[in-house]
């Protein structure tokens, strides 16, 4: 028989044992494929607003993403590959004791290599291609855009790297192949089945000791992070970080133990049917793999975390998208009759804006951060070294910046007429004048001395901005500003429109982005722009990264389960002689696979119920949020791909212990 | 006394169509209860197969197998599995006990399966512990037993449910000869104390010594069977059967 046969038999014969094998490599190379795909794709650059550099950026770092994912994806293959190896040790100690030397033993395995390899790539390709026209779409809907010159199309670069790195894969995979069989003695390829873990036995009452600790940790970590998040220091988030990671490993630890201790002594569930077994060897499993289910549990909260707080981010960017680009456009301009200033340069405001609104904006040397800072002021330079603390801050009039708030369809302020109001929407610096306010720190402007009318900032916008860190306006009563001896000159205009069409919109754009000097200007578009730019990354790392790190974690466990199944296989022969029907046997497995896939998922789930309070608190302190939409995509990548996982497992432990 | 199993007319075929090996041939036999019953012969005499078919492992080509009057070839699903637990109770060669639990829950599980009451069980297992001579191992695992120890747990575990048949294949075959001379003790204690009714199928003379009747297989087909007398000693008994083993391995005339 040719070599080549001989694989092709090998692999028909065990395709029980390469479902999960195969299935992995056809995912990893899916994935890849799909976000390397879809970042050249058209729909990307509409989605960055055919900004090339957003593009670009966005291929930077999904490119520099992949590097990690292959190192995963290749660990991860090698991982599975070994536990095919060690199955058919026996069988190639028998191909040698049958004369085949070694090199043509390596051949059989090339040609498995290639045959794998060849299927799941091209399967792995023609799913990612689909797939990655499906990501297209929801990043179109995600964004809101119009699919109407929506094409298929094929990236050929993200052909030539996945085919790249995979095969670079496959090729060390084969190469680590051929060394384990020419390393290998005859004698020791031909018993390798034979040899078992050795049983890890368990002191109980160390273990029980040791899940103690490991849950008061975990509870003081949870509940520190995610009830208390936002008092945190860095060190003692740190802290609680570090106390989780190594709780968790405790926890898997001793978690054999406490079980196999609290399932026996209940001793009427224990004593019913298959129970005892199935909680044996539920613990024996733990216990032998301890180290792997904490790295997976880990992986999983990673995971979910992303999911479901990734997508917050992105509706919490697209909420303040809302929020603060109320109108098409805003300006600073210097120059104190904004009429006469678009009527020079050829722009008269009624030609291209539908509405729009003109205010001037004053300065006075009395009102400066450092007499709004008042008490407060070495707190501030603390936290802003390079400050300027005299340079004066913009003033409005009551009445007029209301005028703002209608425009910007927000509600009024209202104060008396010796009060005063500051606008800003740079929450660090916001903070610090907070205390001031609170403290009724008085500003004194043309004589009048002025309590402040709230005791916070208030957090809004005057000028557009991508970040929230305007220096902020202060607004004084009309009546001071009116009064005779009124220190205050104007120093610019303040200007808000909203565009009469796209096209006026952007011919007086480009007049005004030859003033530079003369009006400081923001749109709508710009900011619209960068924003999705930055949000379409973060999304897509945090699903590319959670959607490997799921693949991982599913597979490694699916792994475990099916060598654990050949070992066990004569369990369930054993059980079947003393009188186990089918069904309490395929119960038995289902349960052992089940609560195997389930057991990391399970703290994985807690921790990310904390994980989430921790980061929702974070984000509430900015903008109200979502998650909703979050932990429905997290809740469908894990029924996909970790049922996916679980069930091709079920079936494969099946048809190895036969029932 | 009532007959336990009857074995009528028993064939069985390996192979297909124009390449038809037969591995039981026309063999006929009856056990009753309380009997202790050896099956002795060579290797490729068909004595597992014949286990293989009473213990519903395998099925015959043609002929019947009566357990307790019932055909158990009639048997199926649902069925088979109650038959299984509640008639048959198995001793093998390789101990098949499971390592992952100890020595008291592998007996347990027997009749936990049944689902037997909590209350039962561990007087059950002192009971049967006590008479095989495990009770202080009772709490240790498989890998901390020697293998004398483990076949006596799975003799234990074999019998503690009160089947009609015990069925013991090669029990002795992975054992020394102290504790096969150990767990064949034991084995007979069940025959004589429990009433226990055995089949065990075995090719080591000093074990099947202590079964009350030996059948001799021979390809497929019963060649002799001895009785021992109430009167007679092992010793003699042991004799007896090295006689027949002697003439069943060395027939002088086939040599040619």
């Amino acid at each position: 028989m040719r070599s080549f046969d001989i694989a092709l038999k090998n692999i028909k014969k065990s395709r029980s044992d390469y479902s999960i094998y195969f299935f992995t490599l056809i995912l990893g190379v899916t994935i890849f494929y799909m976000f390397n795909a879809v970042g050249t794709q058209g729909i990307m650059k509409k989605a960055m607003c055919s900004s090339n550099t957003a593009v670009d950026n966005f291929v930077t770092v999904i490119g520099m993403v992949s590097v990690a994912v292959v190192i995963i994806f290749g660990l991860l293959i090698i991982y599975a590959n070994n536990f095919l190896i060690k199955r058919r040790k026996k069988e190639f100690g028998i191909y040698m004791l049958l004369g085949m030397n070694s090199s043509k033993v390596a051949r059989i395995l090339l040609y498995e290599t290639c045959i794998v390899g060849f299927f799941s790539l091209v399967i792995g390709i023609l799913l990612g291609m689909v797939a990655s026209q499906c990501l297209s779409v929801i990043v179109a809907k995600m964004f809101m855009m119009d699919l109407s010159d929506f094409k298929f199309d094929i990236s050929v670069q993200a052909l030539e790297k996945t085919l790249l790195c995979f095969i670079g894969i496959y090729i060390v995979v084969f190469l680590l192949n051929k060394r384990s069989v020419k390393k290998n003695k005859l004698i020791d390829l031909l018993t390798a089945s034979k040899k078992s873990e050795k049983e890890v036995l368990k002191n109980s009452s160390a273990s029980l000791a040791l899940f103690a600790i490991s849950i008061v940790g975990l509870v003081y970590a949870w509940i520190r992070v995610g009830f208390d998040g936002e008092n945190l220091t860095i060190k003692a988030f740190l802290i609680c970080v570090v106390m989780g990671f190594v709780c968790t490993f405790l926890f898997f630890r001793s978690a054999g133990g406490f079980l196999q201790k609290a399932g026996s002594s209940c001793r009427k569930f224990y004593t019913k049917g298959l129970n005892a077994f199935v909680v044996r060897q539920f613990t024996a499993g733990v216990n032998t793999s301890s180290i792997s289910m904490a790295v997976i549990s880990l992986l999983l909260f990673l995971a979910l975390l992303f999911f479901s707080t990734g997508f917050s981010i992105r509706n919490y960017f697209n909420a303040r998208l809302g929020n603060h680009t109320p109108v098409d456009i805003t300006m600073d301009l210097f120059s104190l009759e904004p009429d006469s200033f678009f009527e020079e340069h050829d722009i008269p405001m009624d030609e291209w804006s539908s509405d729009h609104l003109m205010i001037p904006i004053y300065k006075e040397e009395e009102v400066t951060l450092r007499t709004l800072l008042g008490n407060h002021i070495e707190e501030a330079s603390e936290t802003f070294r390079m400050a300027e603390w005299d340079s004066m801050v913009g003033v409005m009039s009551l009445s007029e910046y209301n005028l703002i708030e209608d425009m910007y369809g927000r509600d009024r302020i209202e104060m008396n007429d010796d009060q005063y109001a500051f606008i800003l929407d740079f929450d660090l610096m916001g903070e610090i004048v907070n205390g001031a306010l609170r403290d009724g720190n008085k500003l004194k402007v043309s004589g009048a001395e002025l309590s402040p009318a709230y005791d916070h900032v208030i957090p809004e916008c005057v000028l557009m901005s991508g970040m929230e860190a305007n220096l902020g306006i202060v607004i004084l009563p009309d009546r001071v500003l009116a009064s005779p001896e009124c220190g205050l000159e104007q120093v610019s205009s303040f200007i808000a429109a909203n565009y009469a069409s796209e096209e006026a919109g952007a011919s007086a754009e480009s007049v005004l982005s030859e003033l530079e000097d003369d009006v400081f200007y923001t749109t709508k578009n710009e900011i619209r722009s960068s924003s999705i730019g930055m949000t379409v990354i973060i999304v897509f790392v945090v699903l590319y990264l959670g959607i490997v790190f799921v693949i991982s974690s599913a597979a490694i466990i699916g792994l475990k389960m099916l060598s654990d199944s050949i070992d066990s296989a004569s369990h369930f022969t054993i059980l079947k002689n003393i009188g186990a029907s089918t069904h309490d046997r395929k119960k038995a497995l289902f349960t052992r696979v089940f609560s195997f896939f389930m057991f990391p998922l399970a703290l994985a789930i807690i921790d990310t119920f904390f994980g989430v309070r921790f980061v929702k608190g974070f984000m509430n302190a900015i903008g109200m949020i979502n998650m909703a939409q979050g932990i429905a995509l997290s809740l469908f990548i894990m029924v996909l791909i970790y049922g996916g996982y679980f069930l091709t497992t079920y079936e494969g432990c099946r048809k190895i212990v036969g029932i | 006394m009532s007959v336990i199993l009857e074995v009528q007319n028993a064939e069985k075929y390996y192979g297909n169509k124009g390449n038809i090996s037969p591995a039981l041939n026309d063999l006929s036999f009856s056990v009753s209860e309380g009997e202790f019953v050896g099956i002795m012969g060579a290797s490729g005499s068909g004595k597992t197969t014949l286990l293989n078919c009473i213990s519903t492992i395998d099925t015959l080509s043609a002929g019947r197998v009566l357990i307790k009057d019932k055909n158990i070839a009639t048997l199926k699903g649902k069925d088979l599995d109650r038959f299984r637990a509640e008639c048959l109770g198995f001793i093998f060669q390789d101990f098949n006990l499971l390592d992952t639990m100890t020595a008291r829950e592998n007996i347990a599980l027997a009749l936990s399966v049944r689902g037997e009451e909590l209350s039962k069980i561990d007087v059950k297992i002192e009971d049967i512990a006590k008479l095989l001579g495990i009770s202080e191992i009772l709490d240790k695992f498989p890998y901390e037993m020697s293998g004398g120890q483990k076949q006596r747990v799975a003799a234990a575990r074999a019998v503690v449910t009160d089947p009609e048949l015990v069925l013991a294949d090669e029990p002795t075959g992975a054992l020394d000869s102290k504790s096969s001379k150990a767990l064949m003790e034991s084995l007979g204690k069940l025959n004589t104390e429990r009433h226990s009714t055995i089949l065990m199928v075995t090719h080591d003379t000093f074990s099947a010594s202590y079964a009350g009747r030996i059948l001799f297989i021979k390809d497929g087909k019963i060649f002799t069977e001895i009785v021992k007398d109430e009167n007679e000693t092992r010793k003699d008994f042991f004799r007896r059967i090295v006689d027949v083993t002697t003439v069943l391995g060395g027939e002088l005339d086939e040599i040619v």
